[in-house]
């Protein structure tokens, strides 16, 4: 019998806080109802459960401030204007692609041959690229930092082009 | 006839303005006070509420209304309160606030004209309101989380699921837990005696 109880106990006392919530089956509320009528003990850590819920909503909540509303308001206005400026621009793209379609249909008889060649000429770009790929160095600024020899070798380039830039001395001479 | 939050988002998918102001009056006082108690700091509280809603608006236009909105806000919110957190720990600034917490009489401005009189009650309050809080704030993140939304928010067991995306029965034991060991901290803090239970 006893062993019987400290089981009820336990079940009703894992079910306290979803019964405080009401977010316990109607059948479960009315057992853990009269459980916690006979039982003092959990009767006790019902109140518990209360206390420190009642302790809780003692801190004051706090409000948005008077220009919350305002602020938001003219956020999102922004952001609509934004949007529908890239709208406009997306639907132009679209129209631009579309009445390229068009112009293709009605210009070239066969349509998938242009298809074709697109795809050939993308898939000769692709292995050009991939087998002759341009240097990392060049394109990369900060790879120029990195190696001093580069960076000699670029000083000798602006010292010849300094050199270039020098007047012919022979042309005194002509006369 | 009140107008569902869910109509509103739909009226707002069409680009009505005002639906989405009437979601951001319904709103901002809540979201405010929920993100403003998981990261204790009433500035970015508002600014992180704002983004909350600004987030809304950006995806309005793809919006289905599946699951509920409210749900939706507040999972927005407690993902921008998360990443907060996490920032400020990273910098360090976060447990440096646990110490001073400040500005607390300028958004308590009603209470201090209703006590301005009482001054000794107006300093128990305050220190209470000011321990509660600090109890709340040592609670693990999620327990806070589910404490907080169903407490101050009211929402059901089934939309704190949605917002932390886990199930039903894990809410139920976080917030059965949270209830546990918030006891254990009020009573550590000097408040919550009155009833003694070994918990
Ligand atoms: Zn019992």
């Amino acid at each position: 019998m006893l062993k019987y109880k400290i089981n009820e106990c336990k079940n009703v006392q894992a079910q306290l806080s979803a019964y405080f919530d009401s977010e316990v089956p109607t059948w479960q509320r009315h057992l853990i109802r009269r459980h916690l009528k006979q039982c003092p003990d959990c009767g006790c850590r019902a109140k518990v459960i209360e206390q420190t819920d009642k302790l809780l909503r003692f801190v004051e909540p706090v409000k948005a401030s008077d220009t919350f509303l305002s602020s938001v308001m003219l956020r999102a206005t922004t952001i609509k204007a934004t949007q529908k400026t890239h709208q406009s621009i997306f639907n132009r793209l679209g129209c631009f692609v579309e009445s390229l379609q068009m112009w293709m249909r009605d210009n070239i008889r066969s349509y998938n041959l242009v298809y074709t060649f697109g795809l050939i000429f993308c898939v000769f770009t692709m292995i050009g690229v991939t087998l002759y790929s341009p240097r990392i160095e060049k394109l990369n600024p900060f790879t120029q930092f990195r190696s001093k020899s580069s960076e000699v070798q670029q000083e000798r380039l602006i010292s010849f082009e300094v050199i270039l830039q020098e007047e012919p001395k022979r042309s005194l001479k002509i006369r | 006839m009140i107008v569902s939050d869910e109509e509103l988002m739909l009226e707002c998918r069409k680009g009505d303005m005002s639906a989405f102001e009437l979601l951001v009056r319904r709103y901002q006082d809540a979201l405010v006070n929920y993100i403003y108690y998981i990261i204790n700091d009433y500035h970015r509280a508002e600014d992180l509420a704002q983004e909350t809603f600004l987030r809304v608006f950006k995806s309005a236009s793809r919006y289905e209304p599946k699951a509920s909105f409210k749900s939706w806000l507040y999972t927005i919110a407690t993902n921008l309160s998360k990443n907060e957190i996490r920032n400020r720990v990273r910098r360090n600034t976060y447990f440096l606030e646990d110490m001073v917490d400040e500005g607390e009489d300028v958004y308590h401005s009603e209470f201090m004209i209703d006590t301005r009189y009482q001054p000794d009650i107006l300093y128990e309050k305050k220190e209470r309101q000011q321990l509660i809080k600090k109890a709340l704030k040592q609670l693990p993140e999620n327990q806070r989380l589910a404490l907080t939304l169903v407490t101050y928010q009211e929402l059901s067991y089934e939309e704190i699921s949605e917002i932390l995306n886990c199930s039903i029965g894990a809410v139920k034991s976080l917030i059965h837990r949270a209830r546990q060991n918030m006891k254990k901290l009020l009573i550590k803090a000097g408040i919550g005696g009155g009833v003694n239970v070994k918990i």
